[in-house]
């Protein structure tokens, strides 16, 4: 349960700024509670299925998301863009969720022999038949993120930027090598 | 993404969002996802608040060792006191010392302000223990007490069990609070022990725990903390309630 990246974006402005403390339930503040209840019934559905798009498995989305929204009940004070720290969180339980099965894949290869599991992956229309998932697997780790969050949760690159502690113009440069990377694959140029 | 008018890499993105299905939260999965925040954050809460206790304490303990309390007694001779005695350590055969008469004048103990910020330091153990303990006498040339420190301890509970064992100086530094299922308890609960070990026979002198809150669950039981050991240099005699 890695949160890695910034996750207390600061140079946008704040869709929700620092909130004063009053009432609290257990040290959690109810005016919290309300507030990230509110954030709950508006991203959480869309955030799972997001998620499921990734992990392929509705169920460890729905656990990514639950997990990123205790997270976010806990860092209350210091989040200002609750839907993009959402996103970061849920994309670094994915990242690291990827890794994980990308260690496993290499022990079960090194066992098989080096047999391809994804042989399915090469055949067929890629421009039709790659998903979302696939598409950012085949990018070097780097990339990763900025798509996820870019193109797939339609975050800004200054959100981008904020969120992952990079520069604008870094994460301009990531997706333009990114973009030129997927469209080679997908007009199936080398 | 502005600038192509066939740009395969939008419309894998945009095909792929549409295809997201959306699910639904509930209340009930809503109230599983506050109770545990609450439950992290309560957890989280009591180590800070039982190192802030514990810092606090200690810095109590050296300003009063230092300035307060400098170079003299700490724990005065009390009007039923016949004298103090100091017992040493075990000898080089293994023979504890034992302590003089009761009948001698009544004399301070002899403790520097280093032993007193010594004893303060863990965890207020005499600090916040108002007035002196009264001993009756000596038991063995040495105790060793197991001390976990994190809450003060009040006057009904700086008791070991025994009257007659007085620790005065420590030789290790202060732990964390624990949580440790407690006698009569299911779960696990924040306590401060005093465990009082006679060193000369290893036996288990007397075991003191003051429950001071419950966890919220059993991670906390992480937080054990490895005892200290502290050592009895000195007691106070007195005559005894006659």
């Amino acid at each position: 349960m890695v949160l890695s990246v910034g996750m207390s974006p600061r140079r946008d402005e704040g869709v929700v700024m620092a909130r004063d403390t009053s009432d609290t339930h257990d040290g959690l503040d109810v005016d919290v509670e309300v507030s990230v209840r509110g954030i709950y019934d508006a991203e959480f559905g869309r955030l799972v299925g997001w998620a499921t798009k990734l992990v392929g498995d509705p169920d460890l989305a729905h656990d990514f998301a639950t997990d990123a929204f205790v997270k976010l009940l806990r860092n209350w004070s210091t989040v200002r863009q609750p839907r993009a720290w959402l996103y970061v969180a849920v994309a670094n339980l994915v990242r690291d969720h990827w890794r994980k099965r990308g260690r496993e894949a290499t022990a079960y290869q090194r066992h098989t022999g080096g047999a391809p599991q994804h042989a399915d992956l090469a055949t067929g229309d890629l421009a039709t038949t790659l998903t979302v998932r696939h598409a950012v697997l085949a990018l070097p780790d780097r990339l990763r993120m900025p798509v996820l969050l870019h193109y797939f949760a339609d975050l800004s690159v200054a959100q981008v930027a904020s969120c992952l502690d990079k520069s604008e113009g870094t994460i301009k440069r990531d997706l333009y090598d990114a973009r030129a990377l997927m469209m080679a694959r997908l007009e199936g140029t080398p | 993404m502005s600038g192509f008018d066939h740009d395969p890499v939008k419309e894998l993105f945009d095909r792929e969002r549409d295809q997201i299905v959306s699910y639904h939260g509930n209340d009930l999965h809503w109230q599983g996802i506050v109770r545990r925040a609450r439950a992290q954050r309560r957890s989280r809460f009591l180590g800070y608040a039982a190192g802030m206790t514990a810092a606090g304490l200690m810095l109590f303990g050296v300003t009063y060792g230092a300035f307060l309390h400098n170079g003299t007694t700490l724990l005065p001779a009390t009007s039923s006191s016949k004298s103090a005695i100091s017992i040493a350590g075990p000898t080089a055969t293994g023979e504890p010392t034992r302590g003089g008469s009761t009948a001698t004048p009544p004399v301070p103990v002899g403790l520097t302000a280093a032993d007193v910020t010594k004893i303060n330091g863990v965890g207020g153990f005499l600090a916040t223990t108002p007035g002196p303990i009264e001993v009756v006498k000596a038991k063995g040339s040495e105790v060793m007490v197991k001390l976990w420190p994190g809450v003060g301890l009040g006057s009904d509970t700086a008791s070991t069990a025994r009257d007659d064992l007085l620790v005065i100086r420590s030789d290790s530094n202060v732990p964390q609070g624990y949580y440790r299922p407690l006698p009569g308890h299911a779960s696990p609960v924040l306590a401060t022990a005093i465990v009082v070990v006679d060193a000369v026979n290893g036996n288990t002198v007397s075991t003191t725990y003051i429950p001071v809150g419950h966890p919220a669950s059993e991670q906390s039981l992480a937080a054990l903390g490895t005892p200290i050991k502290m050592t009895l240099t000195s007691v106070t005699p007195h005559a005894p309630p006659s």
